[in-house]
């Protein structure tokens, strides 16, 4: 049971907090993943980032910038945003935990199933950081995998271009299941070529991972075959056997997952190109 | 800490604890409507307020979360009069069912609404996204909202389009409408046991084993007892030395007693160790971590094979005993004193000394002459796995002295069978125990069993204190029921032509640590699945296994999924290899009206049976209409190579309660103002029994619906009935009802001879309940003051009793249309269609409830459900984030289900069962399906997508 409960108004308020704090200190947005019963131990300290202003959607310098507590039903509320990112909002289990569940939650508890990151990784997302010694911004695929400290303020999207094919799918037991897999990938396009492919893959590692030995395969050369695609992906992930599916088919089924979006991502250049 | 926030519209400063939910801040304010079914996992949304006003789950918010915030819960809609146009919707749509979920759903309509004045059904299904509802299987409330919608509008909109009507004669019987509880359920009014939990009452926290199979040598509970606050531990040191069985099965069970209420040993994850009461759920959790256990660990038994096999360890190795028909080669001298007893009533054929709970043998004809005689003999095994019943509302009890007398307010389908089982355990005469079952959130079989009332009621007793105990939803799946896995080997023989000479099931059943529906289960599994087919030559042999897993025992369907699921896809295999149409094998063989079921006669569930004539049979009608409605025979092309498309069919049978066992009770009172009061032992648990049997007895006395008001299932008001289950609500409990209602109306008409000097002859019973003769008539007001006076003769009340020997089965088609993607093993159900036969619908809304809500359920097991456990025993998935459940978003692409109407001779105003027979058709049907569409047999639910690309050879 958490014992102090903090209502900051300011980034730099929160962050000192934390700081003063330590590590028995959490910061709460929505709550839906701290607040869960399965989460481990609640911490001494919850600092709210409700007083911070955090939420919405604005248009920066070259880049969309999504706040930290915009909501999940915010996200898939906003047609200005892409297409995929609407897709992997409307993912998240159910609307009454999209009402609550933010952007920054997510990353922050960066689950290796969590469908936005996937997304937001294929559009080359930054994270926004603030930390009590200044503030900074890292790529998401990075962030996933070092989990940097500080409070994650806003994710940034960098307007593409030249045009990019983006497209993102999942697989799961039942509608409201946490993604077994979860799959994005964005490629661009030289004459026939794939150029600077990305392919991020959840529910294969502990965390959302991006697989370099595919997006190399795949640079400077014409989109292989749905079948050597998928044999591709297939030898490029490590899952395990758990209860949601052994190993050998969660290789299979994210193959198959990839091809299917590498073929949507491609497709999405020929009509954009 | 202060939580300043709008709370349904009023300014409020509340104090709430450090870390406190905001679902425990607003119930402890009194707001019942806002409810908890899984503990805080965000799964299930009955916990559901608007925020701000966004629907969200309470459970998941802290109430510092709430700071500065409005918070709206359904106690701010309607008034205590008055409905709301959406609740109204709802309940004369009929989907307040159990009623648990419906103020959350009620809510989330209420903000879909508004943001979306006309939504379409994509529109609802993402409104009620979150809302988990094991009752309605989700269907109907589309046309719910329709109807709010035009509510809106026209708030005198009807409803009739929503369901048919039936038997035109009738004002009542067969038209939909007026489910008696469903204003107050919509409401979020106070009707589930945890709603009359009083403050400063004691928590009942278990302490459960972590091995599945050891001996408890020491329960050391001293340091815990010293904990301020903690008033009592039970242990198996100081409980009851009584023997008992948790099954509610009507005097002298089927089902051994085999346990105490804490036993020597442990024989699954999750049995009871230690029963902690204490003055709050803290200081009770605290306590249980000073208790000090130590086990000797032994090698558990989890597996059908674990159980038989040779120098298997033995789950029951104490001493065995009958209290009737003891076996002459029974053999104690390898009992031992920690394996406790086994105590057969009368003999099923067990031997718990090597692991057999119960076993049994039969037939008709001369199987092996059938065979002999067959052209073709095809033979398979089938397996089903660990589903749970999944109640949105866990098993929960509050029991307290009140003037000196026991009174025990649960959450049950058998009422009197818990006070005569608890009135055995605490050695006093049933006349001191009451029990009072509160509306249930649902129970489906779970709630068959008493799986936590007598420990409550004994810590009651011995302390005097009022104790409220409820189930979290990890002690749901490993300490209460859950469907028995069995083990089918189907054996059939036919002609070339398709006509069967000899079937044949050899079943194995695993029943887990205790006995409980050892014999009836897996015995049903074989009495609703062979009566559907016509042959001469009939056998089964059932098994059934003790073994460590987490208890089994009913569940909607009771065995009859399983075993319909097993003959049904051998009755597919067989078609296929003989190259006859699936549909054109089964009219061939099935079972049809006129025809007499010897095979009954050795399905008697531990008594002799008896063969039944099948005087009514709506599967002829129902297989027409099904394949009508999927195009029987038509291919589907598929947009996508990989996606294969296909159809497939399995025919269900139920039985409506036990002929020559059940007995059911209802007493019919008038009152001075001439309305009359009904009190039924019937026990509703959402399913609408409480309508049924009101709506007979409005109309057998032509009166209006309100003028007669339900009590029910409370032992000390209402008279004995056998409980809720094997379908016999509306037969058996609706049969009692109706027979109280006729005495009822022969005592006006006797009093209204004497008022109106007239010869019995002249008089009739015409609406609204006068009695009219001759010379001038008589209303109900007038009879009732006429006997009530000190010149009559007493109050009229009405004593109605059913029993039967007959038998009523209902019937019914499954047809589904299947999607496979074959890269995935996906299985998309693109069309589910369920055709059933009822007899005549009392009310139709609520029927076709049942068919969706059983139909859903099967679908959840056939396709995704599954309890996993390791190899020691422990359940992987005793939660709903892992253990799935079928949501509004699972829905089948077009989900249809139809009542097919015949006539029963025998059930109240021809009706039939309706509910359990809903749960047999789904898995078969589908795996059906994918066999026409990829060539693929699942021989093994559920039908994962792993265990398709196996299937396929792809894995």
């Amino acid at each position: 049971m958490s014992q102090g409960f903090h209502r900051p108004s300011t980034v730099s308020e929160a962050v000192t907090l934390q700081a003063s704090l330590g590590d028995g200190a959490l910061f709460l947005a929505g709550g839906t993943e701290i607040n869960q019963k399965h989460h481990p131990a609640a911490p001494a300290h919850l600092i709210s980032l409700a007083g911070l202003e955090l939420a919405g959607i604005a248009r920066g310098d070259g880049a969309v910038v999504i706040g930290a507590t915009t909501t999940f039903q915010q996200l898939l509320d906003a047609p200005q945003l892409p297409e995929v990112l609407r897709w992997a909002a409307a993912k998240l289990i159910n609307r009454n935990v999209r009402n609550v569940a933010t952007v920054g939650g997510q990353l922050a508890t960066a689950k290796s199933c969590a469908d936005l990151i996937p997304s937001l990784v294929a559009l080359e997302a930054r994270v926004l950081l603030a930390t009590s010694d200044g503030s900074g911004a890292v790529a998401l695929d990075q962030y996933v995998a070092a989990k940097p400290a500080g409070l994650i303020v806003a994710v940034e999207l960098p307007d593409a271009a030249p045009p990019r094919g983006v497209a993102a799918t999942n697989f799961t037991r039942s509608a409201n299941d946490l993604s077994v897999l979860t799959a994005a990938a964005s490629v661009g396009r030289v004459g026939d070529a794939v150029s600077e492919p990305i392919v991020a893959v959840g529910g294969v590692a502990p965390h959302v991972v991006r697989l370099q030995a595919v997006e190399a395969a795949l640079a400077g050369a014409p989109l292989p075959a749905r079948s050597e695609l998928e044999a591709l992906v297939a030898d490029a992930v490590t899952p395990i056997d758990d209860l949601r599916g052994s190993a050998a088919f969660k290789r299979r089924v994210a193959g198959a997952l990839t091809a299917d979006v590498l073929a949507r991502a491609w497709q999405a250049t020929e009509v954009a190109s | 800490m202060i939580i300043e926030l709008t709370l349904n519209g009023q300014q409020r400063r509340l104090e709430a604890e450090p870390g406190e939910r905001l679902l425990d801040l607003l119930r402890r304010q009194g707001l019942v409507s806002v409810r908890n079914g899984c503990d805080g996992e965000g799964s299930c949304g009955v916990c559901a307020v608007q925020l701000d006003g966004v629907q969200v789950n309470s459970c998941l918010l802290l109430a510092a979360q709430a700071h500065g915030c409005t918070v709206e819960t359904v106690e701010s809609i309607g008034s205590h009069v008055a409905l709301d146009p959406i609740q109204q919707a709802f309940v004369d749509a009929g989907v307040v069912q159990c009623g648990y979920c419906t103020p959350a759903m009620v809510l989330a309509v209420r903000e879909l609404l508004d943001r979306i004045p006309a939504p379409t059904e994509d529109d609802v299904k993402d409104a009620l996204s979150g809302t988990f509802c094991r009752c309605t299987g989700y269907q109907q409330i589309f046309g719910a909202v329709q109807l709010a919608v035009q509510r809106r509008a026209d708030p005198a909109a009807s409803a009739a389009d929503l369901s048919p009507d039936f038997r035109p004669e009738y004002r009542l019987v067969g038209t939909a409408g007026g489910k008696v509880d469903g204003p107050y359920l919509a409401r979020g009014g106070r009707a589930f046991v945890d709603d009359f939990v009083e403050p400063g009452s004691c928590v009942l926290k278990m302490l459960r084993s972590p091995y599945a199979h050891a001996i408890v040598k020491k329960v050391d509970v001293s340091k815990a007892l010293a904990l301020p606050g903690v008033v009592f531990i039970g242990t198996k040191d100081n409980c009851p030395d009584v023997y008992y069985g948790q099954a509610g099965q009507g005097f002298p069970e089927p089902s051994p007693y085999d346990r105490k209420m804490f036993g020597d040993k442990v024989l699954h994850v999750g049995d009871r160790v230690a029963a902690v009461v204490a003055e709050s759920a803290e200081i009770a959790a605290q306590a249980m971590a000073l208790i000090d256990v130590e086990y000797e660990a032994l090698e558990p038994v989890l597996s059908i094979e674990d159980a038989r096999a040779d120098g298997a360890p033995i789950v029951h190795d104490g001493e065995i005993s009958y209290v009737v028909g003891a076996p002459d080669d029974l053999d104690n001298s390898k009992a031992t004193p920690a394996g406790g007893q086994v105590i057969y009533q009368f003999p099923i054929h067990g031997d718990p000394h090597r692991n057999l709970a119960a076993s049994v043998s039969g037939g008709i004809g001369d199987l092996e002459q059938g065979f002999a005689e067959a052209e073709v003999i095809l033979e398979r095994e089938y397996y089903g796995g660990r589903v749970q019943c999944t109640p949105v509302e866990p098993h929960v009890v509050y029991s307290r002295i009140e003037e000196d007398r026991l009174v025990i307010r649960a959450s049950t389908q058998v009422p009197w069978h818990v006070r005569r089982i608890i009135a055995r355990l605490l050695d006093l005469p049933e006349n001191k125990i009451r029990v009072i079952k509160a509306r249930t959130g649902g129970a489906f079989g779970a709630k068959q069993d008493m799986v936590l009332e007598e420990v409550a009621a004994w810590c009651t007793w011995v302390t005097g204190r009022p104790v409220h105990f409820r189930f979290t939803r990890e002690e749901e799946f490993i300490a209460s029921r859950t469907r028995h896995p069995m083990r089918v080997r189907c054996k059939l023989g036919a002609k070339r032509d398709g006509q069967l000479t000899a079937v044949y099931m050899d079943l194995h059943a695993n029943t887990g640590p205790y006995g409980s529906h050892c014999l009836t289960v897996p015995m049903n599994a074989c009495s609703k699945a062979l009566p559907l087919l016509l042959c001469d030559h009939m056998g089964f042999d059932v098994h059934t296994w003790y073994s460590n897993i987490p208890p089994t025992g009913a569940y909607q369907g009771y065995g009859a999924p399983k075993g319909s699921f097993a003959l049904q896809m051998a009755c597919a295999e067989l078609a296929d290899e003989l190259g006859i149409d699936h549909l054109a094998f089964l009219e061939k063989n099935r079972v049809r009206e006129g025809v007499m079921l010897e095979i009954l006669k050795c399905l008697g569930e531990g008594r002799e049976g008896v063969p039944q004539l099948v005087y009514s049979c709506g599967l002829g009608p129902a297989l027409e209409r099904g394949s009508e409605l999927i195009e029987w025979g038509q291919a589907v092309d598929s947009p996508d190579p990989h996606i294969k498309i296909g159809k497939g069919v399995a025919i269900v049978q139920q039985g409506s309660g036990l002929p020559g066992l059940d007995s059911a009770n209802a007493w019919v009172t008038q009152f001075a103002d001439g309305t009359f009061m009904l009190h039924s032992g019937g026990t509703d648990l959402g399913t609408g029994l409480d309508t049924v049997t009101a709506k007979m007895v409005a109309e057998i006395l032509e009166l209006p619906l309100e003028a007669v008001a339900v009590t029910a299932a409370d032992t000390d008001t209402t008279p004995f009935d056998v409980g809720a289950y094997a379908s016999s609500g509306t037969y058996f409990s609706g049969g009692a009802a109706q027979d109280a209602a006729r005495k009822m109306k022969e005592q006006l008409i006797d009093v209204a001879v004497e008022m109106l000097v007239e010869p019995r002859d002249n008089l009739e019973l015409v609406y609204p309940c006068t009695v009219r003769g001759m010379s001038g008539s008589v209303s109900s007001e007038d009879i009732a003051r006429y006997t009530q006076t000190g010149t009559g003769r007493g109050q009229l009340t009405a004593v109605g009793n059913f029993i039967t020997d007959k038998g009523s089965f209902p019937y019914g088609a499954h047809f589904a249309q299947v999607a496979v993607d074959t890269r995935t093993g996906k299985v998309e159900i693109q069309k589910f269609y369920a055709l059933q036969d009822c007899g005549t619908p009392i009310n139709p809304e609520l029927a076709l409830g049942q068919i969706y809500g059983g139909a859903l359920k099967t679908i959840g097991s056939a396709m995704f459900e599954e309890m996993v456990l390791d190899e020691t025993g422990r359940c992987l998935n005793a939660d709903l984030l892992d253990y799935k459940v079928p949501m509004i978003n699972d829905l089948p692409a077009d989900f249809r289900c139809e009542l097919v109407y015949t006539d029963d001779p025998f059930g109240p105003f021809g009706s039939k069962s309706i509910a359990e027979i809903s749960c047999n058709g789904a898995a078969p049907a589908i795996a059906s399906a994918i066999h026409d569409a990829t060539g693929a047999w699942l021989r093994e639910w559920p039908f994962t997508p792993e265990k398709v690309l196996k299937a396929l050879g792809e894995l």
